[in-house]
């Protein structure tokens, strides 16, 4: 009920967001709107994907909205396993994040190039399968127990960090950024904190630091 | 590429493991403190000599965490006497703790099982369930 509940949250304010675009194309002679849908994908968790166990790939929208203020919306995938300290457990799901940035320094030829800090929500809803939970034990002896597999959710807090800049006077953009995470709510199987939630990181502790190197394409 | 900051997931602090079985001594029908007495365990994997313990009313005793139903140990009180053998027999239970921790046991059903006697005469249970290590689980009786 509650994971509908912030799913339609979710989505009536990506409705905003895009009703909020329309706007804005209509009343193009107030705003001097030019189209501006930003579209990046996440090169360097997809190339670190190819050689690791984690699995991530993500990608944005953004949007101008109104002169420094920009939305975004983020969607991902993650899969990864956690082994370590006695665990054996893994995850894999879509994540999906909405927000929005401001730009605080920027370049007066080019609008889109500078640096911008905002804010995000992001949710996760993705299944797990925890093989071994540790029990620990003295003189060698030790065993563990296990979960099967289940549907979870977490939702986090995403501060967001970073820059644009234009490649050479083409369309394309680099987008960097750096996501200081913060997990709000999980939902847990018997009471067992996750270790690891698709698109959040590893959650044992409720704070993270994401970073991700984006190639972008401007409409 | 992801930095964790302030990982907690390695610590686990001490008291939230699995509980140790605790053992008293009795002579003549009388709880007693014994001047020296030395516990090798068999944890399956190998023996722990967990050492002399000088002029102790109790002892803890970490038993087997693996799948094992019971645990072996064997007593002495004097450097060149008998070791006696004790089989504790248990159910056990297993319970969450935390991310560092991990998982824990609670064992029922405690029961202790004099497979040798000398230097022990027998054995009196005490509180047949290990939940915490407050009360006294086993009897040794000299």
């Amino acid at each position: 009920m509650k994971k509908k509940l912030i799913f339609t949250s979710f989505f009536s304010l990506l409705g905003l967001l895009i009703s909020a675009q329309e706007k804005q194309v209509a009343s193009k002679e107030k705003w001097r709107y030019e189209p501006n849908f930003m579209v990046g994908v996440d090169v360097l968790n997809t190339t670190v994907s190819f050689f690791s166990d984690r699995q991530l790939f993500q990608g944005f929208i953004s949007s101008k909205i109104k002169d420094n203020i920009h939305g975004i919306v983020e969607a991902g995938f993650e899969k990864n396993v956690y082994q370590k300290n006695g665990y054996d457990a893994t995850a894999n799901g879509p994540f999906f994040k909405i927000g929005g940035f401001y730009m605080l320094a920027k370049d007066r030829e080019n609008e889109f190039n500078g640096f911008y800090g905002g804010a995000k929500l992001a949710g996760s809803f993705y299944n797990q399968e925890y093989f071994a939970i540790p029990i620990r034990g003295f003189g060698g002896s030790s065993s563990s127990v296990s979960m099967p597999s289940s549907s979870q959710s977490s939702f986090w807090l995403e501060g967001t960090i970073g820059g644009r800049v234009q490649l050479f006077e083409s369309n394309f953009f680099i987008d960097v950024n750096m996501q200081p995470r913060y997990l709000v709510a999980t939902s847990k199987q018997d009471e067992v904190v996750p270790m690891i939630v698709p698109g959040f990181g590893r959650s044992s502790s409720k704070f993270l630091m994401g970073f991700s190197w984006n190639i972008a394409y401007n409409f | 590429m992801m930095i964790s900051c302030g990982g907690d997931d390695d610590i686990c602090e001490s008291g939230e493991g699995t509980p140790r079985m605790k053992i008293m001594f009795k002579k003549a029908d009388k709880v007693t403190k014994l001047d020296s007495i030395k516990v090798y365990v068999n944890y399956g994997v190998r023996t722990v000599d967990l050492g002399w313990s000088r002029n102790a009313d109790s002892i803890l005793v970490p038993l087997r965490v693996d799948d094992s139903p019971f645990t072996e140990l064997f007593v002495k009180i004097q450097r060149k006497g008998d070791s006696a053998k004790v089989r504790v027999n248990y159910t056990t239970k297993s319970i969450y703790v935390s991310p560092g921790c991990g998982a824990k046991l609670n064992y029922e059903n405690v029961s202790g099982q004099l497979l040798k006697a000398t230097p022990i005469v027998k054995l009196e249970t005490g509180q047949n369930f290990i939940e915490n290590e407050e009360k006294t689980n086993l009897y040794l009786v000299f």
